[in-house]
């Protein structure tokens, strides 16, 4: 009875041992997949891409950016819309993929500026000025 | 029997260190991986110069009505309030008469220091000079220079849900 009692109490130790580990591992992996999946890097990226080149552009341009990686970013944090805002009080371009809030940058261009991401080309649209047509020739 | 015991517990304490040693360093390495900023402040500054004398300088002659009351951001379209908290900008014309234009924060000390790429600080502005010769009309054509320094401190950040 105690020989069995002890053999008992050293199985439960062996397994427990395997399974906290187990659970460490795992969570640690998971830390890392999580931060892998770049939603932070790819927000800054966009974002200050956007506000740069804003602030380079001269008036009455449309600037198309690729932004296919950026919604399969999105996607893969179940997130499909409102991935590109503008603050037009503090002249701020605020890109979410999934983290919190998302990542803001400003710009210093005073024209008269619209941004929106396009999900069925996969482009952020940028407009410059007054006088620009969308992608499907409208005028604003 | 003793023995035994004691050797247990060391090996559960080592155990429990190595595994806070993999976890930390696994942390940090991504923390600092995924976490780092992009730096495009130089970008920026650039940015900023090239707008400025692109406003001021016309094929060579400075626009008519420059002077020490210029208007650089109504004449340029940049917008007042995001250049007063990240950027400077300082305007220094040369000809007959010599006046300077200075806005933003004054960025003016540190970018002196990182001039010469002496040194190299990480939270210090990044500095762009530039300077042209230019044609300007006062009575007749006349040659001055203007040199345009900017610089931009623009760190952004996570965007705080309202």
């Amino acid at each position: 009875m105690r020989l069995m009692c002890k053999r008992g109490g050293l199985v439960l130790q062996r397994v427990s041992y395997v399974l906290v580990n187990l659970v460490f591992f795992f969570i640690l992996l998971l830390f890392v997949f999580k931060s892998a999946t770049g939603a932070a890097v790819y927000e800054q990226a966009y974002a200050k891409q956007v506000a740069l080149l804003i602030d380079e552009a001269e008036p009455d341009i449309l600037i198309l950016i690729d932004f296919e990686k950026g919604i399969e970013v999105a996607e893969g944090n179940k997130k499909t819309s409102g991935l590109i805002k503008q603050d037009k009080e503090e002249n701020k371009v605020i890109v979410n993929l999934g983290g919190k809030g998302g990542y803001g940058y400003k710009y210093f261009s005073n024209y008269e500026v619209t941004f929106y991401e396009d999900i069925q080309e996969k482009v952020i649209v940028v407009k410059v000025g007054d006088k620009v047509f969308d992608l499907e020739g409208n005028d604003d | 029997m003793i023995k035994g015991k004691k050797g247990e517990k060391l090996m559960s304490l080592f155990w429990i260190f190595m595994l806070i040693i993999v976890g930390g360093g696994v942390s940090v390495s991504t923390i600092t991986v995924y976490g780092a900023e992009i730096d495009v402040r130089n970008i920026e500054a650039e940015i900023l110069n090239d707008r400025i004398l692109d406003c001021i300088v016309e094929d060579g002659f400075l626009v008519e009505g420059f002077d020490e009351n210029f208007d650089v951001f109504g004449g340029c379209k940049i917008n007042s309030e995001a250049i007063e908290d990240n950027f400077y900008f300082r305007i220094i014309f040369t000809g007959e008469k010599t006046f300077e234009i200075v806005r933003g924060t004054s960025f003016e000390t540190e970018c002196g220091l990182t001039e010469y790429n002496v040194i190299e600080v990480k939270y210090f502005p990044k500095c762009v000079k530039r300077v042209r010769n230019v044609v300007y009309v006062d009575g007749g054509i006349k040659e001055g220079s203007l040199e345009v320094l900017t610089a931009s401190n623009q760190v952004g950040g996570r965007n705080v849900i309202d």
